[in-house]
């Protein structure tokens, strides 16, 4: 940093503190931080590691400063190094993202960092889901309008964060976009405002301009725009929501199947959702199709997870036992799939005999997702538009099928359990997991029961078993978690993959855990084997390699 | 600040509709498309050709038949090159290709041999490809004889050669289609190249613009002397992409990638022999380090 520089930033803080020492309320400063150190050891068995650097650490700290209309903040982060399984394009420590926002109650501007969403995000999402390390957050401006009561304007013009190298680095494309909401019932609200219909209609529009692949093969488009509607319905217990979002022509490169190489064919994604609930019932349906919606603010080979715009959400559903989340997650297939969804929820009533004296709820899920069917054109050497597809036209090649149950009861006030099935049929070509099976048919057993000991101890166990025929054969589960007083907390658990093929392989992966809570700081240690997975998080996924160590992590906010 | 929404949903919409849409992705290629060849000039509403899968499994043969008008024992060759065509209709190709390193035989000499069948590239093949021994000789889809280092054979020798590369393995297959545009008497040309098994190396795609007939007067063996009306057949006339053609794999590749190539051509109106009726495309992948020739096709247009 040169002399004027730090002279500016010196004059600027002392201004600031003069300005605010002149008034009696000088603002309120939050923030929360996160250090997680992963010291490795070298284990052989399972592949995991010794890297070069031996410890691994991630931490980020939120500084946000509030008064009035007027905020300001920034997070400060370091990766040093990143702990293994994390991008390696983190790396160093600096900022990584700052933004300044004014408001009032009918404008809202942001400059800097800010994070964004339209509608179901198909056509614009800027998020950050640290534990995945992806960070999309956009640089630019942001200004929300509402001009009326039940009617919402957005625009902004940014750049997208890309990578870490001691500090923000963006991408080189450029978004923009702008979306209007309008809430009928607000809106018009002395025709609506006793009616049990509730109408909200909303558009977007969203371009990038960028020029980064230079290919010499292709006429590349610099400008391409993405559009679409949305309406959310909602009648008594009845609710309905649609979009559909239209992505015109951007070419990507696609090394891995030439009839997907630099297409131009449009983009499409449809979402519905159809739901009813009631007290004690509810059933949801979701139907999606998604052809050809990669959509990022570069036309060049980047990460999977790197500068995409719009996210395209699995309709699956995110489970949170080991064994079912992390060896066959589900993630999006980019090309295309068309996927249905299914959920239905029910509470046997209390006080009945088969519900018990405090009910018991039952959770039915059924997940599908298929091919689209592709009449393919031939025109690889014209308008290479690749294929057509017709909405919701879908051939047998299977994804993924995942019907899953729970039962979750309370028998008294000190024990509590859960059973949960799992039923998976999994192509692993959408992601590769075990590269060598192409369909994976797997089933889970849950048991999950919560005891009460006294008012400050209780005990938690949880036991896990998946059978497949594919891939590393079977698994078991097991986890004893004891909580005493309101701090502490200790953790065993084991996962033995006692059915590999390979004899040499069927191992135990033991790792215990103990944690410490005060207030909102939060402690723990964890010392162990992990195993290699995939973490997935509403279909967007990374693959975490097998590790060997003591983890600590420390949160907090103030 | 009300009054500020309709400038807004104004400007919104300019936005929303100065995306690119790319309605040719394929780049025109520097002197391989020339829109204005193409009636009207507007690339967007080309008939572009549909491929079908190429179920070809045979390996064609191109025999170049290195020849001249002046050439007393060329026609002999010729009628054996012919003759090898008939016999394997479809599979076999002949190119007369009027050319020797000086010339000698292919001279324009008044007041008889008044045409002159030379093309540049037909020339510069016989001295870039080692061992030319003089017309007539040829070459048989220029696969190097056993004795080596030589693409060259005399006419005796083709039959054998020609048996030979028919029962060889078809590594490239190809495909091509055109549009005749009478009113700027020009073709527009595509083909798509197939790779069948993993190339390794650089592979060139050539296309030569043949007439079919040409009636000229040819030199023969004594005591015939000139026959006026002598048929000269499948002519070697233009290279429509150049001396080597253009490459089309560098380095290796995989089997099974497809390429496609398209490329337009100005029909020259010299005389009568140039009618669209009297022509005709052959082309072909050859290596370009060997000159073998891996597939060739032949086009009536």
């Amino acid at each position: 940093m040169n002399f004027t520089k730090i002279l500016s930033l010196s004059l600027s803080l002392f201004f600031s503190v003069m300005s605010f020492s002149q008034e009696t309320d000088l603002g309120a400063v939050s923030g929360n931080f996160q250090i997680i150190s992963q010291y490795y050891n070298s284990d052989t068995l399972i592949n995991a590691i010794l890297p070069d650097h031996k410890m691994g650490l991630n931490s980020f700290a939120n500084v946000n400063y509030n008064k009035g209309n007027f905020s300001a903040g920034i997070r400060y982060e370091s990766y040093l190094n990143p702990i293994e399984g994390y991008p390696t394009s983190f790396n160093g420590t600096g900022l990584g993202y700052r933004y300044a926002n004014w408001k009032n109650k009918s404008l809202d501007v942001t400059i800097g960092n800010f994070y964004e969403q339209y509608g179901s995000g198909l056509i614009l999402r800027a998020y950050e889901e640290r534990n995945l390390g992806i960070d999309n957050a956009l640089d630019g401006v942001k200004i929300k309008y509402t001009p009326y009561q039940g009617v919402y304007l957005k625009a902004f013009a940014g750049k997208q964060r890309y990578i870490f190298q001691d500090g923000l680095t963006n991408g080189t494309g450029i978004i923009r976009g702008f979306d209007g909401e309008i809430n009928l019932n607000e809106l018009l609200d002395s025709v609506f405002s006793n009616s049990k219909l509730r109408i909200t209609i909303g558009g977007s529009f969203v371009s990038k301009f960028n020029e980064d692949n230079l290919t010499p093969n292709f006429v590349l488009p610099k400008n391409v725009g993405s559009y679409g509607g949305r309406i959310g319905l909602r009648y008594g217990k009845l609710r309905f929501s649609g979009e559909y979002i239209v992505k015109e022509n951007d070419p990507y490169p696609d090394s891995q199947d030439d009839r997907f190489n630099y297409i131009y064919k449009n983009g499409e994604g449809i979402l519905l959702n159809l739901g009813y609930s009631t007290k004690g019932f509810a059933i949801d349906f979701s139907a999606k199709h998604n052809d050809n919606m990669l959509w990022r603010s570069t036309n060049v080979a980047v990460g999977p997870t790197d500068l995409l715009v719009g996210f395209v959400p699995t309709l699956t559903k995110q489970h949170t036992y080991s064994l079912a989340s992390t060896l066959y997650p589900y993630a999006t297939n980019a090309r295309g799939e068309i996927a249905f969804q299914s959920d239905v929820i029910y509470r046997i009533p209390k006080k009945t005999k088969i519900g018990g004296k405090y009910g018991t709820v039952i959770s039915l899920n059924y997940a599908t997702a298929f091919a689209p069917k592709r009449e393919y054109l031939n025109d690889m050497t014209t308008t290479r538009k690749g294929y057509k597809t017709i909405p919701f036209s879908f051939t047998d090649s299977l994804f993924l099928q995942d019907f899953n149950v729970e039962i979750k009861r309370k028998f008294n006030k000190k024990l509590k359990a859960s059973v949960n099935y799992f039923n998976f049929v999994f192509d692993d070509r959408a992601i590769l997991v075990a590269k060598v099976h192409e369909l994976i048919y797997a089933q889970i057993f849950v048991l999950d029961i919560t005891q009460k000991i006294d008012k400050k101890h209780s005990i938690r166990y949880e036991a896990q078993h998946l059978s497949t025929k594919q891939d590393q054969g079977n698994w078991a589960f097991g986890q004893i978690e004891y909580t005493f007083g309101s701090h502490w907390s200790f953790a065993i658990l084991d996962q033995f993959n006692y059915g590999n093929k390979q004899e040499t392989l069927r191992l135990h992966y033991l790792l215990g855990n103990i944690g410490y809570v005060s207030g909102p700081h939060r402690f723990s240690f964890q010392y162990g084997r992990q195993r290699a997975g995939i973490f997935c998080v509403g279909g967007v996924c990374r693959a975490v390699p097998a590790s060997n160590g003591l983890t600590f992590t420390v949160t907090s906010s103030f | 600040m009300r009054n500020l929404l309709i400038p807004l949903a104004v400007y919104c919409s300019i936005i929303s509709i100065s995306c690119d849409k790319i309605n040719n992705p394929i780049p025109i290629e520097e002197g391989a498309i020339d829109w204005t060849l193409y009636p009207g000039g507007d690339p967007a509403t080309y008939p572009y050709p549909i491929w079908t899968s190429n179920n070809n499994t045979d390996r064609n043969v191109l025999i170049e038949d290195y020849t001249g008008h002046l050439c007393t024992n060329c026609p002999a060759a010729a009628e054996d090159a012919s003759y090898l065509e008939e016999n394997n209709a479809g599979r076999v190709f002949v190119a007369s290709i009027h050319a020797s390193p000086d010339g000698f035989f292919q001279r324009v000499e008044p007041p008889e041999f008044n045409t002159d069948f030379t093309t540049g590239a037909g020339t510069i093949y016989t001295t870039a490809m080692p061992n030319f021994e003089g017309n007539p000789s040829g070459t048989v889809n220029r696969i190097d004889q056993a004795s080596g280092n030589s693409v060259w054979y005399s006419p005796t020798d083709w039959s054998v050669a020609t048996s030979l590369a028919l029962s060889s393995e078809l590594e490239v297959n190809m495909q091509l289609q055109h549009n005749y545009f009478s009113s700027t008497n020009s073709i527009f040309v595509h083909t798509e190249t197939e790779l069948l098994t993993e190339l390794e190396g650089t592979f060139n795609l050539v296309l030569y613009l043949i007439r079919d007939t040409v009636i000229s007067p040819q030199e023969m063996l004594p005591p015939a002397g000139v026959e006026e009306e002598y048929h000269h057949h499948s002519v070697l006339t233009d290279n429509i992409n150049g001396t080597w053609g253009t490459q089309i794999v560098n380095g290796t590749t995989f089997a099974g990638k497809k390429i496609y190539n398209n490329f337009s051509y100005q029909i020259p109106t010299t005389d009568s022999t140039f009618n669209i009726d009297n022509l005709s495309l052959i082309s072909y992948v050859c290596n370009r380090e060997t000159y073998e020739i891996l597939q060739v096709i032949k086009t009536k247009l």
